[in-house]
C-alpha cells in the first residue's frame, strides 16, 4: 500500500481548519490506517491502539486550524501526535506495574511481520542493517529491544543511524 | 559556527525526544536567534524520526471506529487562532511604523526568552510529573510558538487591518479590526459597576448607519481585558466605534447612551 500523497493530506487539513467534518472523514481513511498499525506495534493492545488511533486524529483536527506548512507533512504530524499520546499510554501502564504485551521484548516474528521491507521507507531502513533498524524502531517505539541483538544502544550510535537513514530518505 | 557544531551533535536526541530539558532550552535559544541552517537540519531529522513507523503494513481499524470518531469530534471544539492586538499608526507612515515596531518586539522578544524557557521549563516539568509524561517532552510547543508569530505578522502586515481608539468618562479602549481572519479584537480597562438592568454594546458606526458588533459581559465590563467578536463584511475605512449603555431585556436596535467613543 502507498503512502497517502502529501498534496491530498495538505488539502484536507486546511479544509479541517475551517472546520470542514467532510475532509476529517477523508483524512482518517487515508491516515488512520498507518496511524493504527503503528500504535499496535507500540502499545500491543487492540483496543488501545483503535482509541489512541481516533485520539490522533481528534486532535489534529482540534489542532487544524493552527497547522502550517512549518509544522511538517500531515502523516508525519500525526506519526509525531500518535507518539506523543502511545508514550502517555505506556507511562500510565508502567507506572501503574501492569504487566503486559508492551512492557516485554517484541518477539522476533512480530517484528518481522509488522515490516513491510518492500516499502520506499522499508528499504531505506534495510539500508541500516538488521542492528541499526532494531534501534530506531525500539527509540520509536519506546519498547524494550531485543537483547539478542541490541543491548542498551548508546546515544552515539542512535545519532549517526537516524542522519544515515535520513540521507537514505533523500537519496531514496 | 563553533555553537552549531556542538548543538548538532545533541540534534539527533532532540529529533527523538530524548534530550535533557538543558539540552533542549540550549537548542531551542540557538533556533531563537534565527540560526535557519540548524532550524532545517532538525526539521529533517524529526522528518526522518517519524519516518521510522512508516516502514510498517498499515493496518485498518475496525469499521466503527469512524463513526466513533465522529461522535468524538462532535465534542471537540477547535483550536481558536489567536488574533493579536497591536497597534500600528495608521497614517502614511503606517508601514515603516509597523516594521520598526515588530523589529523592537523581536529584539524584547530575544532578550526575554531566556527568562520564558526557564519558566516553561518549570511548567512543563510540573506538567510532566502531573501527566506522567516523563521522558517524553513534546517538541510541539516550540512549534506553536513560531505559528502564532507568523500568524500575529500575517495579520499585522494586512494592509486592511484598522485599529480604532476609543475614550470617554475617563477610562479607554482599543478596536483591532481583522476583516481577513473576519475578527474584531476589543481591548478595554474596566467600565465599572454596571447600572441594574444595562449591560455595554459595542457598534461600529459607518456614517449614519450604526452595525451592532456584539454585547459585553458583564465580568468584561466590571474587569476589563480581552474580547473578541466576528466581524462580518468588511468595514470602511472611515468606519468608528463606540459603545453605549443599553437596557439588557433584549438586544438594541440603535445605540443608546454613548459611554465611550
Amino acid at each position: 500500500m502507498k503512502l497517502p500523497d502529501n498534496d491530498t493530506l495538505v488539502t484536507l487539513v486546511e479544509r479541517m481548519a475551517i472546520g470542514d467534518a467532510d475532509a476529517l472523514g477523508e483524512l482518517w481513511d487515508q491516515v488512520s490506517p498507518w496511524v493504527h498499525a503503528a500504535l499496535l506495534r507500540m502499545l500491543r493492545d487492540e483496543q488501545a491502539a483503535e482509541l489512541l488511533t481516533r485520539r490522533t486524529v481528534v486532535e489534529m483536527w482540534r489542532l487544524a486550524p493552527m497547522w502550517d506548512h512549518h509544522v511538517g507533512r500531515p502523516l508525519l504530524w500525526a506519526m509525531a501526535n500518535a507518539r506523543s499520546l502511545g508514550s502517555q499510554w505506556l507511562s500510565e501502564r508502567r507506572r501503574g506495574h501492569q504487566e503486559g504485551p508492551a512492557t516485554a521484548v517484541p518477539s522476533k516474528e512480530l517484528v518481522l511481520d509488522a515490516r513491510e521491507p518492500a516499502s520506499q521507507i522499508g528499504a531505506a531502513l534495510a539500508t541500516l542493517g538488521e542492528v541499526g533498524h532494531d534501534i530506531l524502531e525500539a527509540a520509536w517505539f519506546s519498547h524494550p529491544v531485543a537483547p539478542e541483538t541490541v543491548r542498551n544502544p548508546a546515544p552515539e550510535s542512535f545519532g549517526p543511524l537516524l542522519r544515515d537513514f535520513n540521507r537514505a530518505l533523500i537519496g531514496g | 559556527m563553533d555553537r552549531c557544531r556542538d548543538l548538532k551533535a545533541l540534534f539527533p536526541s532532540y529529533a527523538a525526544e530524548t534530550a535533557s530539558r538543558s539540552d533542549q532550552l540550549r537548542i531551542q535559544l540557538h533556533l531563537g536567534d534565527g540560526c535557519a541552517a540548524c532550524a532545517v537540519e532538525l526539521e529533517r531529522l524529526m522528518e526522518a524520526f517519524h519516518a521510522i513507523p512508516l516502514s510498517l503494513k498499515p493496518v485498518p481499524t475496525t469499521a466503527g471506529s469512524r463513526d466513533k470518531l465522529i461522535d468524538e469530534v462532535q465534542q471537540t471544539s477547535q483550536e481558536p487562532l489567536d488574533v493579536p492586538v497591536l497597534y500600528p499608526e495608521t497614517d502614511t507612515n503606517r508601514l515603516w511604523k509597523v516594521l520598526v515596531g515588530l523589529s523592537a518586539i523581536a529584539v524584547i522578544a530575544v532578550a526575554f526568552w531566556g527568562r520564558s524557557q526557564t519558566e516553561e521549563v518549570t511548567r512543563l516539568q510540573s506538567e510532566v510529573e502531573r501527566t506522567g509524561m516523563m521522558g517524553t517532552v513534546d517538541t510541539r510547543s516550540l512549534e506553536r510558538q513560531v505559528l502564532e508569530l507568523r500568524t500575529t505578522l500575517r495579520t499585522t502586515a494586512n494592509p486592511r487591518a484598522q485599529l480604532i481608539d476609543l475614550s470617554g468618562n475617563g477610562r479607554a479602549a482599543r478596536l483591532f479590526l481583522d476583516p481577513a481572519g473576519g475578527v474584531a479584537t476589543l481591548s478595554a480597562e474596566p467600565f465599572g459597576e454596571l447600572p441594574d438592568g444595562k449591560l455595554h454594546h459595542i457598534w461600529l458606526v459607518e456614517g449614519t448607519d450604526a452595525r451592532l458588533l456584539g454585547r459585553l459581559p458583564p465580568g468584561f465590563s466590571q474587569r476589563g481585558g480581552q474580547l473578541r467578536f466576528q466581524l462580518l463584511g468588511e468595514p470602511k475605512e472611515n468606519v468608528v466605534a463606540i459603545i453605549t449603555l443599553d437596557p439588557s431585556s433584549e438586544l438594541p436596535n440603535a445605540p443608546g447612551q454613548v459611554v465611550l467613543k
